[in-house]
């Protein structure tokens, strides 16, 4: 049985997967496109806590408010200007640019901040003891947090009129025009919804590992394994994806070590083959 | 023995039926027209026909041979081929490509004897090129051949469209609403080019919104409703039915 | 027809022959060190133009590189095979992986395909990085050199840079020739069919799945000899060799040098960022990212056809600059 303190990780990084999980998955049924610069938002996250609780000394929490705006900012500014004109056409010119601004992003970054790594220390110090359980009193707060953000997104998705308007252009983009939200704005609203998650999730992790240029590429790769395991179009999916890939990592890891990723492959592998639609996703996917 | 033969075909998209029971034989050389009003089925039908979609229950024979469940390639090779409503061409490439491309299944080769450059992958392109020639000849598209398909009129995609389709070499030939939004010269155009076919020998199932169209041209008429065959015989006894007519009733005039 | 044809290969031919004589003028073995990759990311870059041209997105080319690279070391190593074999064994090999991945995931095809291609790009380097009895993890492998003994030819592929040159501008010509081929032949017309309307193509009795696995696994094939000719070169083999950004590079390169073209634009494109690259990066650090970047987004927005296309963009601006200046 391991120890409170990987279970409490576990659910951490769960929860950073599905937020990461949840913006790509919204972004990709919505708008219909594959934005692969979410790992950069992730890591510009993370540096700019870094630049704000460690350089300028500055409080942590408002460091994480300053990553959520720099980062959505950003990505408004991509979706209008460098994605929605090349929308019509075809798949190739979109996603060639994202990758592209993986790069910018990328060599912006380094340029600033150099290629090393960087540490975020501790922000709150002290240990939480409840009986034979001894959780940080850090990791708590983050997982707090973590767990606050996804029940905000899930009231926002579930209960809120733009949300419902999401849902519905996420199965159906025609649908969407009906309720009366242009296109335009919704893949505005849905780009910066996406952009934010990536960066607060960037932003918890900053101390929990370390912070430097690539750390956007992991997070990544197991977001795009959480859709694909849980379903396109599917926001269900999308979090049973990114709970499943973020909590077992800590959890296997403990057992299998740093196998668990050939193990989620495996997954994926098997999903395809078996269950393409993933396991809430709708037959006859149009991907 | 039919050419084409459905079995209590049923396709459901959840709890909607878009065909219900559909049985339904076409022989060897019949014109069979294919009517009902929107949704009643008609590309439901061709789609399930083409291996587009499975049969939620039912059996599909062709030519002898069980087809169900077989890929759309697989079934236009054994000589079922089928025409689209909409992107019917090779939007990018000229009407000379379209055709070049289309005739795969003309003149098969090797992709080892493609890459060699051997005599007979030479002599299958001489010939390849020689069938696009006549074909763009007989649907009178020599004049456009070198024009890119996207930047067609309507009128010649959609003849483009059926000059693609019979390179593929098809016995049976389904045509999804090939004359839609055409004017009526254009219609009687394109009938001219389709009866040409027939006269080859090719079956021809037609679907056709313009029963007028389709009762000029075709022996045979199948109405369906709501996914359900409710009229099979000839064109003049089918559109008296009751039935038909009240299908159509607020659409379009049957007589 | 002919004269057409002929005008066209006259220029080939002059690069060519440029580029054979090229080491006899050019003795500084530094820069036989800059093209000599270049060359190698050129054979890479083409193998992603295939797979693009058959209407996928692969963002797997370095995973085939790593896995050729490893094979073909493992094997140097282990089994005392000559590098030239091992070499082409691990061309062979990548293709076989290619064949048997492409099997289950191209039937999906589009971003399912892109994105478990780029899952399959990590799952190497975490095997190569992990998997230490075999690989020996960050440590790497070290492959022999390449060697020929011939009568009394021993070109010594140590200590110039020579001789690596020529193996890799032979690949590249080999390469070239074979992709060319492919396209300007029958089966570049089916690939193009199953690009531009699957759907249509389908129907018209082509089997999807047979043409999307043979360019996946013939681009596969060639990256895995590229890797394995590029780390007898290096004489390492390691985890992070090939990674992520070198799948995104090829993609940068076929853009930079036009996504119409399977030759003249991948090999274009490769040549002028490898060279480029490492200037870049001494520059300014991250100069080279950001740049490639930046140079990828200004081509889709206003060059979409890429290098080779810009002659004609030139002479089309031209002609709207003249026709403002007369009128």
């Amino acid at each position: 049985m391991p120890p409170a303190a990987v279970w409490v990780n576990g659910i951490l990084i769960g929860s950073t997967i599905v937020m990461m999980a949840s913006g790509l998955v919204l972004v990709l049924s919505v708008m219909g496109i594959m934005n692969w610069t979410h790992g950069q938002f992730y890591m510009i996250g993370a540096f700019i806590v870094y630049t704000v609780f460690v350089k300028l000394g500055l409080n942590y929490f408002f460091g994480l408010l300053m990553a959520a705006v720099v980062v959505t900012l950003l990505g408004v500014v991509i979706e209008k200007y460098l994605q929605r004109p090349l929308m019509g056409k075809g798949f190739l010119p979109v996603s060639v640019v994202s990758l592209g601004l993986i790069f910018v992003l990328e060599g912006i970054i380094v340029a600033i901040f150099g290629t090393g790594l960087k540490s975020v220390p501790t922000i709150l110090q002290g240990v939480l003891r409840m009986g034979p359980v001894s959780i940080s009193v850090e990791r708590s707060v983050l997982v707090g947090l973590a767990l606050g953000v996804m029940f905000a997104l899930y009231l926002f998705i579930s209960r809120t009129k733009t949300g419902l308007a999401i849902r519905a252009a996420a199965q159906e983009p025609v649908i969407a025009g009906l309720y009366g939200v242009r296109s335009g704005r919704l893949f505005t609203i849905v780009m910066a919804i996406g952009s934010t998650l990536a960066a607060i999730a960037g932003g918890l992790m900053a101390p929990v590992f370390f912070v430097d240029p690539w750390i956007g590429g992991g997070p990544l790769f197991t977001a795009l394994i959480a859709i694909v395991i849980g379903g396109f179009g599917s926001f269900k999916g999308a979090v049973a994806g990114g709970l499943i890939l973020g909590f077992f990592p800590s959890v296997m890891a403990y057992y299998i070590g740093p196998w668990y990723e050939l193990l989620s492959f495996t997954v994926v592998i098997l999903i395809i083959l078996f269950r393409p639609q993933g396991i809430f996703g709708q037959a006859e996917a149009r991907l | 023995m039919a050419l084409l033969e459905l079995r209590g075909v049923s396709k459901y998209f959840g709890s909607l039926a878009a065909l219900d029971n559909v049985n339904l034989e076409v022989h060897q050389g019949e014109l069979v027209g294919l009517v009902g009003p929107n949704g009643s089925g008609k590309t439901t039908l061709f789609n399930v026909i083409t291996g587009i979609y499975r049969p939620t229950s039912g059996q599909i024979f062709y030519d002898g041979r069980n087809i169900t469940g077989l890929r759309p390639d697989q079934i236009a090779t054994r000589g079922l081929v089928r025409t689209f409503q909409s992107n019917i061409v090779f939007r990018e490439a000229t009407v000379l490509e379209n055709v070049a491309r289309a005739c795969y299944l003309y003149a098969r080769t090797n992709a080892w004897w493609a890459f060699f450059n051997t005599r007979a992958y030479r002599e299958s392109e001489r010939k390849i090129m020689q069938r696009a020639e006549e074909l763009l000849e007989f649907w009178e598209l020599g004049d456009v051949r070198n024009h890119v398909a996207d930047g067609l009129s309507h009128g010649h995609q959609r003849r483009l469209g059926l000059a693609i389709a019979a390179a593929a070499d098809p016995k049976l030939l389904l045509l999804d609403e090939p004359v839609s939004g055409m004017s009526g010269e254009e219609i009687t155009v394109v009938m001219k080019h389709a009866q040409k076919l027939a006269d080859m020998g090719i079956t021809i199932v037609l679907v056709e919104h313009h029963v007028k169209t389709v009762v000029g041209f075709c022996q045979r008429l199948v109405a369906l409703d709501y996914g359900r065959k409710i009229g099979d015989g000839k064109p003049k006894e089918v559109t008296a039915q009751k039935d038909v007519i009240a299908a159509y009733l607020g659409t379009e005039e049957v007589a | 027809m002919d004269s057409q044809k002929t005008k066209s290969l006259v220029p080939v031919l002059v690069v060519v022959v440029v580029a054979f004589a090229l080491p006899l003028f050019v003795k500084q073995p530094f820069v036989l060190s800059l093209i000599i990759p270049a060359f190698i990311y050129s054979v890479v870059a083409m193998g992603w133009a295939l797979i693009v041209r058959t209407g996928q997105f692969s963002m797997g080319q370095a995973a085939f590189m790593t896995i050729g690279a490893y094979i073909s070391a493992l094997s140097n190593i282990g089994w005392h095979l000559s590098p030239w074999i091992t070499v082409l064994l691990a061309g062979f090999a990548a293709a076989a992986v290619a064949l048997v991945l492409g099997m289950v995931v191209l039937r999906l095809g589009g971003i399912f395909f892109a994105i478990v291609t780029l899952g399959f790009g990590e799952i190497v380097r975490v095997v190569a990085m992990n998997w230490t009895d075999v690989t020996k993890g960050v440590y790497g492998l070290i492959p022999r050199p390449l060697s020929i003994s011939i009568g009394g030819w021993s070109p010594n592929f140590v200590v110039s840079k020579v001789p690596y040159y020529y193996t890799s501008l032979v690949l590249l010509v080999i390469a070239a020739l074979v992709f060319a081929r492919i396209d300007r032949s029958n089966l570049g017309r089916i690939f193009r069919s199953v690009a531009s309307n699957g759907s249509l193509s389908e129907h018209l009795g082509i089997y999807l799945m047979k043409y999307r696995v043979m360019a996946f696994t013939v681009a596969a094939f060639f990256a895995g000899i590229a890797g394995a000719l590029f780390s007898h070169y290096l004489l390492f083999v390691g985890p992070t060799l090939f990674g992520l950004p070198e799948s995104i590079m090829s993609l940068i390169m076929c853009t930079v040098g036009g996504l119409g073209s399977a030759v003249a634009g991948p090999i274009m494109g490769a040549m002028l960022l490898s060279i480029s690259g490492d200037y870049l990066t001494s520059l300014l650090q991250g100069g080279k990212a950001l740049v490639f970047g930046l140079l990828v987004v200004v081509i889709v927005f206003y060059l979409p056809g890429g290098l080779v296309d810009l002659k004609r963009h030139v002479r089309r601006v031209m002609d709207r600059v003249r026709g403002r200046a007369s009128g």
